[in-house]
């Protein structure tokens, strides 16, 4: 699981956000630069959740802002292409604001939503959550 | 998880033979002279219409007894002797047999292989100057060649067969006990049979097949569980040439699949030059086993010795058939009971574990893709981010390899393990289309194909084209397919389903049915094992294990009024494709 497929996942149900990566196996594998992709997706990062993420990982760190120009800060963008589409999460746990638990396995997040009572006790929405809809 | 409608394999690629048999097995290349074809080929145009009978693929023609398809065994009533002018055939066939069984008397010897090919040679030497002496051959004389699968593990026949053959004996009073069932098939080209064991109760001792006409390739498969050393083969795959004879005694008869492959060329013998098909008669001789009852040692090919219904004497075809339809009526007696009971739910056992129980065979079948997704995911952009919802065996993230970025998701973690190990890097997780673990306007693109027809309320649809539209960007695309109530082959759908509301379910919608996916009994063993214990029923008529799944079907403007009315979507185009609804959709704002 790439960590852009992380920085876009919530929880099923509540659409709660950031689920909180807990990597227990990471595995990094190199693919070709593509700053276009990159440009054409970075607008939709959440960012201060990547740059937490990045740094729990030891990935290195990011800037506080977003890059603006692939020309200019090119080492910012190799790093974000690494972060997004080169590490990927083998084996480890997503944790909602909730306290929910989704087990990564094989790199497949299983995002099954337990049963209402067990899984997601209805919780007064802290700040951190965003309730999409 | 998808469903797209039967992809028939139109063409297989042809693979190479090893030319190698599986124990037990015998094929004499040349048996016949061309003469000889050409005059038994004269013979079965003889055949009038309406002595053939069609099945689904090709036509059969029985002499002796009738083999009734439906269940799988033979009529009582004796139909007479085999037709005169296969004598000459059947008598070289036995003659054949003889020189096998002679070797074999004398204790199976290390080389015992070579003896056995060597000595059929030689007979098929004298037999075939014989036809010499009868018409002076113009035609360049074919040389036979002999290939021998070596004895069985279990030497001797099962005991039922040596009772069979002392009745036959007593019969006939040959040396080899008479076939006294033959059956005519005719291929056509590109037609193939599907991987079946002859039903040991029905018939006993070496089958005995002769091709005229074309040639074809012929494959034998068995799973590793049943092999003794993990070296043993589990599939053989020969080159079998017109007017050469096959025979399946032994181990190859009762404990191996075989099957023609569907295509219309074959690498030949020598595994490189590509041999075009033709026209194939087969003439198969068998013997009727009278008591039906095998007792054979390979008790997991064998129909006696499994738990499906049993062959009895007299009426057998009237009784069988009323066992079928007593066991049918008491199935759903057992479901409508569960179902109305709240026993069982629809979508977690007709969905969620039916698809668990049938993932492998289901992973195997699924590869075509139909025009429309296609070139819906080819005018995506490679940047574009797409989600696959319900992707299945992962087919069209397959299509997707393009794409930097896509992702899969589908209520079926068995599936997303096959699919994982299919594509390396793709994107997976286990979600459920009404619950999709991303946050709003992630994807530029979204497809998903044959999914929301296994939900089984119309709110729980509707949450699911809610979700898809959701996680799209303004401006992103999305692509749905579902099943159509207005089925092109009710007959072979439809019909065969059981409809929710007969099961006198509460709530059943209309256009709600369980439809059954058969693991077929030459499908792997451990799949078909897989799928029994996850909840499969053997079904003896279609002889497989079948596995019912839930569908609701979509009838006329139902799918284009429910995208129609998430009120946040453009719907581009609507469409009907072979027994499918489907619909383009961009999401406005």
């Amino acid at each position: 699981m790439r960590l852009l497929t992380h920085n876009f996942m919530c929880s099923p149900r509540t659409k709660a956000y950031p689920l909180r990566l807990v990597p227990a196996e990471i595995e990094m594998i190199e693919s070709a630069y593509n700053p276009g992709f990159v440009q054409h997706v970075l607008p939709r990062i959440e960012w201060e959740p990547l740059r937490a993420t990045a740094l729990a990982c030891g990935l290195g760190e990011l800037p506080p802002s977003p890059p603006q120009d692939p020309n200019v800060d090119e080492d910012v963008w190799r790093l974000l292409h690494r972060i997004l589409l080169d590490t990927h999460v083998k084996e480890g746990i997503l944790v909602s604001p909730s306290g929910a638990e989704y087990t990564i396995h094989n790199s497949i997040p299983n995002m099954l939503p337990k049963t209402a009572a067990d899984a997601e006790p209805k919780h007064v929405p802290q700040a951190t959550d965003i309730m999409d809809e | 998880m998808q469903t797209a409608q039967t992809p028939s394999v139109v063409s297989n690629p042809p693979e190479p033979p090893t030319q190698s048999l599986p124990r037990g097995a015998l094929l004499v290349e040349n048996f016949l002279s061309e003469r000889e074809e050409r005059s038994l080929l004269a013979a079965v145009a003889q055949l009038g219409d309406e002595q053939w009978q069609r099945l689904a693929h090709r036509r059969v023609c029985h002499f002796g007894y009738v083999f009734n398809y439906l269940t799988r065994t033979f009529e009582s009533e004796r139909l007479g002797n085999l037709p005169r002018w296969t004598d000459r055939v059947v008598e070289r066939i036995q003659r054949v047999q003889s020189v096998v069984e002679q070797i074999k008397s004398a204790g199976p010897e290390a080389d015992s292989r070579l003896a056995v090919e060597a000595a059929v040679l030689r007979c098929m030497h004298s037999e075939l100057s014989k036809d010499e002496l009868h018409c002076s051959r113009t035609a360049a004389t074919h040389e036979p060649v002999v290939r021998f699968g070596g004895w069985s593990d279990v030497l001797m026949a099962p005991p039922n067969d040596v009772t069979e053959l002392a009745a036959a004996m007593q019969r006939g009073g040959s040396v080899q006990p008479a076939f006294d069932q033959l059956t005519i098939n005719e291929y056509e080209c590109g037609v193939g049979l599907r991987a079946h064991v002859d039903t040991h109760s029905s018939f006993w001792g070496a089958i005995a097949s002769v091709s005229l006409g074309s040639s074809c390739a012929f494959e034998f498969r068995r799973d590793a569980v049943h092999t003794k050393h993990a070296s043993d083969p589990i599939q053989h795959v020969v080159f079998v040439p017109r007017c050469s004879l096959l025979i399946m005694d032994g181990e190859s008869r009762y404990a191996w699949n075989h099957f023609i492959p569907m295509r219309k060329n074959d690498y030949g013998a020598d595994g490189r030059e590509l041999i075009n098909r033709g026209t194939r008669i087969s003439l198969t001789f068998r013997h009727v086993r009278h008591s039906r009852q095998c007792d054979c040692k390979w008790v997991a090919f064998c129909d006696s010795q499994s738990d499906t219904p049993k062959g009895s004497g007299g009426d057998y075809k009237s009784a069988s058939s009323k066992m079928i339809e007593a066991a049918r009526q008491k199935h759903r007696s057992e479901l409508s009971e569960q179902l109305r009971s709240g026993h069982l739910r629809l979508e977690e056992h007709f969905v969620h574990k039916a698809y668990e129980s049938i993932a492998p065979h289901f992973d195997d079948t699924r590869f075509a893709i139909w025009p429309r997704v296609r070139r819906f995911l080819s005018l995506l952009d490679k940047d574009a981010c797409c989600i696959d919802i319900g992707c299945g065996n992962g087919k069209h993230l397959g299509e997707m390899a393009g794409h930097v970025f896509k992702f899969g998701c589908d209520a079926c973690p068995t599936l997303m393990s096959i699919t994982r190990s299919k594509i390396q890097l793709a994107q997976l997780g286990v979600a459920l289309a009404e619950n999709l673990p991303f946050r709003n306007q992630s994807f530029d693109g979204a497809i998903c194909i044959a999914v929301l027809h296994h939900l089984s309320s119309a709110s729980a649809r509707l949450a699911a084209l809610r979700e898809m539209a959701r996680v799209l960007t303004i401006g992103g695309k999305g692509i749905v397919y579902v099943w159509a109530r207005e089925q092109e082959h009710e007959h072979k759908t439809i019909d065969r389903w059981i409809a929710l509301s007969d099961l006198g379910v509460d709530g059943a919608e209309n256009n709600d049915y369980l439809a059954p996916w058969l693991v077929h009994v030459g499908a792997r063993e451990d799949w078909k094992a897989r799928a029994l214990e996850l909840g499969g029923e053997w079904d003896h008529t279609r002889r497989g294990v079948k596995v019912y799944r839930y569908y609701h079907l979509f009838e006329g403007d139902e799918l284009v009024s429910l995208v129609q009315s998430l009120g946040n979507v453009r719907v581009c185009s609507s469409f009907y494709e072979r027994s499918n609804w489907g619909c383009v959709f961009e999401r406005v704002y």
